[in-house]
């Protein structure tokens, strides 16, 4: 994999972008910043959705009110998530693709994404306003437990790999 | 004066320990990042309302008790490991621009919710029902969400413009 992945780490830098965004100083702290308000919105909508599940917040929605309240917002905040990811990949291609903490971190945000996507779609269904099973919640806690372990792993990728 | 108290931060245990030691720095990080992650987003929450763009059917001073303590705990962790950060490098902090403006920032972004909550809340003109605000209640949502953004990337261009200590 290493092999494989170092190919595409020198044919990134063999682009003209990846020379164009590192010498404009502004381009990856700019991104960055988009990464983490895009953050604040997915990981926002789990806390929210996993306390309502407690009962510690946003009583005047059911649980399946809070779910449709964030899924567009998520859904979106996950594309530009990835659109200003792979801006960082081209910027810092080694930096990225050669470090073990990245590649757990994207292994952390596929698996979140299947449990957040399947919480979502039991809350999200016809009916779905009836009070949900302690399973359920639980579920929604672990989701916010897993954007916790993404967010840790992004911030390590700079101290490590 | 200010160099003396940032002498004496910089040389406390607490600070030496921070600027020391190999994991204390981004676990502290890691922390604040989190933190300001939960602060951003919940104040949005809020301000979406008051701007009328998202939740209008949600009574706004119900959705305000609701959240704003999520918020308040996620900024006195912000805080705690920010002033944390800071120790390891109070100079080199201090003199940064980018961490200025972020101080400015937060300033201005607390003085923005005093006035929204003291006058134009305490004015009895946020009707909490559905539908939307006047408009000193949508200026101040989106006020915050300008100012919390420039937070985010002051935050951002810290990092880049100097070594962490």
């Amino acid at each position: 994999m290493d092999g494989m992945l170092q190919g595409v780490v020198n044919w990134l830098d063999a682009l003209s972008i990846h020379a164009t965004i590192r010498d404009a100083g502004w381009v990856v702290p700019a991104v960055q910043s988009i990464h983490i308000a895009c953050v604040a919105l997915v990981f926002t909508g789990a806390l929210i959705v996993a306390l309502r599940g407690l009962e510690l917040a946003g009583g005047h929605w059911s649980l399946a009110r809070w779910s449709r309240y964030f899924h567009g917002s998520t859904v979106a905040a996950l594309w530009v998530l990835l659109a200003t990811g792979l801006v960082m990949i081209v910027a810092e291609p080694e930096r990225e693709l050669m470090n073990w903490i990245f590649r757990t971190k994207m292994l952390l945000v596929v698996v979140t994404l299947l449990i957040a996507g399947a919480l979502g779609r039991r809350l999200r269904r016809p009916g779905g306003g009836q009070p949900v099973n302690g399973a359920v919640r639980l579920v929604a806690l672990l989701v916010v437990l897993m954007w916790i372990g993404v967010a840790t792993a992004g911030r390590w990728i700079a101290y490590a790999g | 004066m200010i160099e003396t108290l940032l002498d004496a931060v910089g040389e406390s245990a607490v600070g030496t320990f921070i600027a020391e030691n190999a994991i204390a720095f981004p676990w502290i990080e890691v922390a604040h990042v989190l933190s300001i992650v939960v602060v951003f987003g919940s104040i949005l929450l809020v301000d979406l309302r008051l701007m009328g763009v998202a939740g209008r059917d949600y009574p706004p001073l119900a959705l305000s008790r609701t959240i704003l303590p999520i918020t308040w705990v996620a900024f006195i962790s912000a805080a705690i490991t920010g002033a944390l950060l800071f120790s390891s490098n109070p100079f080199g902090y201090f003199d940064n621009t980018a961490f200025r403006a972020k101080i400015l920032l937060l300033v201005l972004a607390g003085a923005n919710m005093l006035v929204f909550h003291l006058i134009t809340m305490r004015g009895g003109r946020v009707n909490d029902g559905p539908g939307p605000l006047p408009m000193g209640a949508r200026v101040a949502g989106l006020l915050s969400v300008s100012l919390w953004l420039g937070v985010i990337a002051c935050g951002r261009w810290i990092g880049f413009t100097m070594a962490p200590f």
